[in-house]
């Protein structure tokens, strides 16, 4: 990838960093495997942008590809030592993604939606996301209807984890 | 509490604390990945090495000519490389090229499984030439003078056979069950997410 071509993908990732930092708070425990999911993330975000062909928003390409790499292809490490040596600049910032005193629903929202296996986070999560049901169908390569299905019955689950 | 309300809490969440910059995202992306794919990779190498190595290296053409086992191990190895080694390594590479992480989750799922599966029937392929050569060196043994010279006059050929075949799907057995641990560790997830995903709830 050329210089210009991976500075403008840095620079569109940086921005729609947000984005992926939901989906690894859904799917680790802690800062290092979260450090670590987003780092393999970006990794194969990286490797994909030259097939990325702009029919759709960088954001929601983006989407596909880390649901992608949650569900099918990250492997959560036991010691996360590699990544610990790139954030070392960020050591300063206390981190408190998982501090529930910031905020106890998002919190609880995000307890919740770990207790639910990947393939209902990722149905949960573009739910929450808004995201149309022929997006959802498309990304996950299930029917509409399979995916109103699946969502239904992840969502009662979700309800009668937050409303025991 | 109801599914309207969820949203509210989502959309009302704050960014994260951690922000990376574009110098953390630039050393991000130029480290290696970890992925389930870059390991399949690495270990069917191995694999395909494991298997390769011994007949390049490893001069046992004193011992064949001895058992009389020669033309027929000669044969053998130019089906296995001329036609079943280059075949599976066709496959394997073409169906590694064509896991690509924009597909959808349930095809990228079905092209990692696919080729796993490619490389598991190439190291069986090699098990199976494996056990074609015991058996075929077993058979010459049995024949042998040598062989029949030693043997008591009351020895139970079929004693023989079954130790034999005994000794053969105790290889693969244990081929088998350390492959099993191996991608069992590896693709449990995998395999877990693509049957909940491919399961028909309609």
């Amino acid at each position: 990838m050329n210089k210009e071509l991976e500075h403008k993908f840095v620079q569109e990732l940086q921005s729609n960093q947000g984005i992926i930092h939901k989906i690894c708070r859904a799917y680790t425990k802690g800062e290092a495997q979260h450090k670590d999911l987003f780092q393999e993330i970006s990794i194969q975000l990286f490797k994909a942008y030259p097939k990325f062909k702009g029919n759709s928003k960088f954001s929601t390409w983006m989407y596909r590809v880390a649901i992608n790499t949650a569900i099918s292809l990250y492997r959560k490490k036991k010691r996360s030592i590699q990544t610990s040596q790139i954030y070392d600049n960020l050591k300063e910032l206390e981190y408190s993604g998982y501090d529930d005193t910031q905020d106890k629903q998002v919190a609880l929202l995000y307890d919740a939606i770990n207790t639910l296996n990947d393939i209902e986070k990722a149905l949960v999560l573009m739910y929450l996301e808004s995201k149309p049901y022929t997006e959802i169908s498309t990304v996950l390569g299930i029917s509409e209807v399979n995916a109103r299905v699946k969502m239904n019955r992840a969502k009662t689950k979700l309800k009668n984890i937050l409303n025991p | 509490m109801t599914t309207d309300k969820l949203k509210d809490i989502w959309k009302s969440q704050k960014l994260s604390k951690i922000q990376f910059s574009e110098t953390d995202i630039y050393k991000m992306i130029h480290t290696k990945s970890a992925s389930i794919v870059k390991w399949i990779f690495y270990i069917s190498i191995i694999e395909f090495v494991i298997f390769i190595l011994p007949t390049l290296f490893l001069d046992t053409s004193d011992v064949e000519s001895e058992i009389g086992i020669e033309s027929f191990t000669k044969i053998l190895n130019i089906i296995n490389f001329c036609i079943i080694m280059p075949t599976f390594i066709y496959l394997f590479y073409k169906n590694y090229k064509a896991i690509c992480v924009n597909d959808s989750s349930k095809k990228l799922m079905k092209d990692i499984i696919r080729t796993k599966k490619i490389v598991s029937y190439y190291v069986f392929s090699q098990l199976t030439i494996a056990a074609i050569l015991i058996f075929k060196i077993a058979y010459k043994i049995s024949l042998s003078d040598n062989f029949l010279e030693q043997i008591p006059s009351d020895f139970n050929m079929n004693l023989f056979w079954v130790i034999a075949v005994v000794f053969t799907l105790f290889f693969i057995f244990i081929v088998w069950l350390f492959y099993r641990l191996l991608y069992g560790i590896l693709l449990s997830k995998l395999n877990v997410n693509y049957n909940e995903l491919n399961a028909k709830d309609v």
